[in-house]
């Protein structure tokens, strides 16, 4: 059978058995037995001069305490191994239950000899039982102390019946100096005291199981609690050292600008630039200027979309088509001078009304058109299309109604390796990561912040949608941003978006600052 | 191994600073050869083999150049190529703690003609290049 994990009872189990290894607490019990069982037989033997105790009873406490000894020993090699880093679930787990179970069998099994040399089934020493069950609830599993619990009953029963058909000896006394009852000879009494001997040792172990079942619930509770705090924490730690990496970035960012300043300042201070270059390089310095201040801008719009509640967009619904119309129609004069076509491509009499926040949608998709724009030389072309599509949701039971912009570009395109190699077309290209700027953008002089897709990223995570690209150098890009659709009479997306990426705030959190 | 014009590559991705090195260096006596990118850079390292490379470490990623400064020391064909580090950020936040630099200088910008200049000499003087004027 293959091995599987603990039921989640089992885990209460295995953790009260360790702790009882550890403290060889059965042994200690048993050591204290013996001892207090000799010492009341010595002391009897001066006090009550005629009380005479069998051999029988003297030799099974004393086996008693003999085979305590092995236990002992085999305690501590059960122990070691349990705790010395072996699958706590595994053989050592299973190794200490098998010895606890030997235990209880052995320990009722003395028992009912020291019974039958103090007093039969008229020993109140017959309690002791209803001991062994309960421990054995505790710690074995529930069929395991089932099988002692009928192991104790046919123990008794045994003892019983065996003395009132004559097939074994009558018993000794507890305290012979007292009169005996004889009880033992009476049919109805031995079935009386059977019965309710079972009913007492079954009675226990049901209560005892049921009280350990609810203990193991709780375990299993606490310890699905610790896993999710760890899991939490190394969140939180992973999150503190993206956010300092990104710092580190963005501190060198808004840098790079300023030391270049300051170099080129200087350079006309110490008289590197002659006098008709100057006006050249007073531009640069100003155009250098105008790089820092956006760079800040884009720092300050990522941080405006990480920070608001991501779960404004699934409660938002906002037309596409007036979004696009707004953000396209300056640019599409800014390409016109460049010499480049422009298109808008929106279906007829359909809005396009999608769950997203619409200035988070206008910053997405204006970075995407101001980069195709810029990264596209004249003369060439740049497309906008917005469609309404079906994408089967996550689990792939469900199709959801999206609606995807789509923008097309003749520029310079995007080499394999910045996307992160052949297959890395997905949200997970290392081309959206905050700074990450492609070596064709950089060999063309084109000037960025590197945030633009950082944000694009960011809104399309926090609003349960995709982003893709598909590039080619030297023949384009295409970037393509899914967003799902608000159906009239339809209620919001889902929580979890097709990526799987849950749009909740401690998914928003740890998707921040990549 | 005395040089009468020493050739210096810069990579580095801002073009301001490829005519302020330029401007700076030149009337110094070297002549500036400029790469935008790691790749690029690369290849003309091998190609020319510059008496000294000005390596900016932010490039397409913000750990590239240090990546390329390794590479080149790996390299038994091009290992020997004195390197100058420059990035606006301090050298601690690229290389925490007693991380070894793998290069000969490292330079913060911005860049002063005294630092840059100063920089350059005492690396090609450690590297038995210096100008036959001096």
């Amino acid at each position: 059978m293959a091995q599987t994990g603990p039921e989640p009872n089992d885990l209460f189990r295995e953790g009260a058995l360790a702790s009882l290894l550890r403290l060889q607490w059965f042994i200690r019990m048993r050591f204290v037995m013996v001892g207090v069982a000799l010492a009341a037989l010595a002391v009897e033997r001066f006090v009550v001069p005629g009380g005479y105790r069998p051999t029988g009873l003297i030799a099974t406490i004393i086996v008693t305490g003999v085979v305590n000894v092995v236990w002992m020993l085999m305690s501590r090699w059960v122990a070691r191994d349990l705790h010395a880093g072996m699958d706590s679930h595994g053989r050592a787990m299973h190794r200490a239950r098998q010895f606890a179970n030997a235990q209880v069998t052995v320990d009722l099994l003395l028992l009912t000899l020291i019974l039958r040399y103090a007093g039969g089934l008229e020993s109140v020493l017959a309690i002791f039982y209803l001991f062994h069950m309960g421990i054995g609830a505790l710690l074995l599993r529930p069929m395991q102390a089932v099988i002692q619990g009928t192991w104790a009953v046919v123990l008794y029963a045994c003892l019983g019946l065996g003395e009132l058909g004559g097939w074994i000896a009558p018993h000794y006394d507890l305290l012979p100096y007292l009169p005996a009852p004889g009880l033992y000879q009476h049919h109805a009494y031995v079935l009386v005291a059977v019965l309710v001997q079972a009913i007492a040792v079954f009675g226990t172990l049901y209560f005892t199981l049921r009280i350990a079942q609810r203990f193991g619930e709780q375990e299993a509770q606490l310890r699905r609690a610790l896993t999710a705090l760890r899991s939490s924490r190394q969140a939180i730690k992973d999150l503190q050292a993206r956010r300092a990496r990104f710092m580190s970035t963005a501190a060198h960012q808004l840098k790079s600008p300023l030391a270049a300043i300051e170099t080129m300042a200087g350079l006309i201070r110490d008289g590197y630039v002659k006098d008709d270059a100057a006006q050249q390089t007073v531009e640069s310095i100003i155009r250098r200027c105008r790089d820092a201040i956006t760079g800040v801008g884009d720092l300050l719009t990522l941080a405006r979309v990480q920070q608001a509640d991501p779960h404004r967009h699934r409660t938002t619904r906002c037309s596409v088509a007036e979004v696009l119309k707004a953000v396209c129609t300056p640019r599409e004069a800014e390409a016109r001078r460049k010499g480049l076509t422009f298109a808008l491509d929106l279906p007829a009499g359909d809005v396009l009304s999608a769950h997203i926040d619409a200035a988070d949608l206008a910053d997405c998709t204006d970075n995407l058109v101001e980069n195709a724009i810029k990264y596209t030389p004249g003369p060439g072309a740049v497309l906008v299309v917005a469609r309404r599509i079906q994408r089967p949701a996550a689990d792939d039971a469900v199709a959801l109604d999206f609606v995807e912009i789509e923008v097309t570009d003749t520029g310079i395109g995007i080499a394999e390796v910045d996307l992160g190699g052949a297959d890395a077309r997905s949200v997970r290209s290392p081309i959206f990561d905050a700074y990450r700027r492609g070596n064709g953008a950089i060999e063309a002089g084109i000037p960025g912040s590197g945030l633009g897709l950082s944000i694009v990223r960011e809104v399309m995570e926090q609003a349960g949608g995709e982003v893709d690209v598909r590039s080619q150098i030297g023949t384009g890009s295409t970037f393509r941003v899914r967003v799902p659709a608000a159906v009239e009479g339809v209620p919001a997306a889902p929580a979890a978006g097709p990526l799987g990426v849950a749009t909740g705030g401690a998914a928003a959190a740890t998707s921040m600052l990549w | 191994m005395y040089v009468e014009v020493p050739r210096i590559l810069l990579i580095d991705d801002d073009r301001d600073i490829h005519e302020s090195v330029t401007a700076i260096l030149h009337p110094h006596g070297y002549r500036v050869t400029c790469c935008w990118t790691g790749p690029s850079g690369l290849a003309e390292l091998r190609r020319a083999r510059p008496d000294l490379l000005l390596l900016d470490i932010m490039l397409s990623s913000p750990t590239e150049g240090l990546d390329l400064a390794r590479e080149i020391r790996g390299d038994p064909e091009i290992s020997h190529t004195p390197i100058v580090l420059i990035s606006a950020m301090g050298r601690q936040n690229h290389l925490p703690g007693r991380t070894e630099l793998p290069a000969d200088e490292y330079l913060e910008k911005p860049l002063t003609a005294e630092r840059l200049v100063g920089s350059i000499e005492r690396v090609l003087r450690a590297h038995g290049r210096v100008k036959s004027d001096q």
